[in-house]
């Protein structure tokens, strides 16, 4: 715990160009900077819709889970992959 | 064998081959997504990008997203018909309207190489051949899945090419989807 503390408080107490992004530091007005800034922001939209529908699927999953007995009416437990022959 | 490409997992409350065509989007999601991405970097740090109207042909691309519309159109009610027999004919249709965009865009593509609008003339000629490209790719992956689910049907049966059609119809959704971005980024703005 300690430990973690002084890391902590070492990265804090660091100068803040270190921190700083390596693309938009000191060119904040420039088109470059604009860009970079576009480019993240659509990139984070993106990300937050897959992710948002990953988190909605496994809510989902849960849900279901909670409400269906363990043991399918097949007699295989859910994700069972043993036994199952479906092609016809 | 894979289990449950028919009836539906209880805890996941859809069949495998739902939840993998799922998973398989979500990761084209991403992917264009960072070609959006790098669009906007592009698009924004540029101190001149021409507008699309007067470097490519509108016509043509709203030709072919007309075309991309109408073929979703039958790839979607393939997926939901009644019938296996109706629904292979959808997706027959809907393989030849594909097939159709891709001609319009090899005309396209051959119009402006005449043109000497090669990518590297210009950041909006890279990026209008880098998304097209990519989006043609994808035309051409699903016919070959279509070709692939129209034949199938005497192999596997038809319980799993009705789970075939229902993904299909998702994966062209998806295609039409990103065909509309790409238009509205590379064409009309």
């Amino acid at each position: 715990m300690k430990r973690r503390l002084f890391w902590i408080a070492a990265c804090l107490s660091g100068p803040s160009p270190l921190f700083a992004c390596p693309v938009c530091f000191q060119v904040e007005a420039g088109p470059v900077a604009s860009g970079v800034r576009a480019a993240v922001v659509v990139l984070i939209c993106v990300t937050s819709v897959v992710l948002g529908a990953v988190a909605m699927f496994l809510r989902r999953t849960r849900l279901l889970s909670s409400a269906t007995p363990e043991v399918d009416p097949g007699g295989r437990p859910p994700g069972s992959t043993s036994g199952v022959a479906l092609r016809s | 064998m894979i289990p449950y490409t028919i009836e539906r997992r209880s805890d996941t409350g859809v069949t495998n081959v739902t939840m993998g065509i799922w998973l398989f989007l979500a990761s084209e999601v991403m992917l264009f997504g960072a070609l959006f991405s790098a669009y906007a970097l592009l698009r924004v740090s540029a101190v001149n990008w021409p507008s699309g109207r007067d470097v490519l042909s509108v016509t043509r691309g709203a030709a072919n997203t007309a075309i991309l519309l109408v073929m979703t159109g039958f790839a979607w009610r393939a997926r939901s018909a009644g019938d296996i027999a109706a629904g292979r004919r959808r997706l027959l249709v809907a393989s030849i309207l594909a097939m159709m965009f891709l001609v319009v865009k090899g005309v396209e593509y051959s119009s402006e190489l005449g043109r000497g609008l090669v990518p590297s003339v210009s950041t909006f000629l890279a990026m209008y051949f880098t998304l097209t490209g990519l989006h043609a790719l994808h035309v051409v992956c699903g016919l070959i899945a279509n070709v692939w689910a129209l034949t199938g049907v005497t192999r596997v049966g038809t319980e799993m090419t009705t789970g075939r059609l229902r993904a299909l119809g998702l994966y062209w959704a998806f295609v039409d989807v990103i065909w509309m971005i790409i238009f509205v980024l590379m064409y009309l703005s």
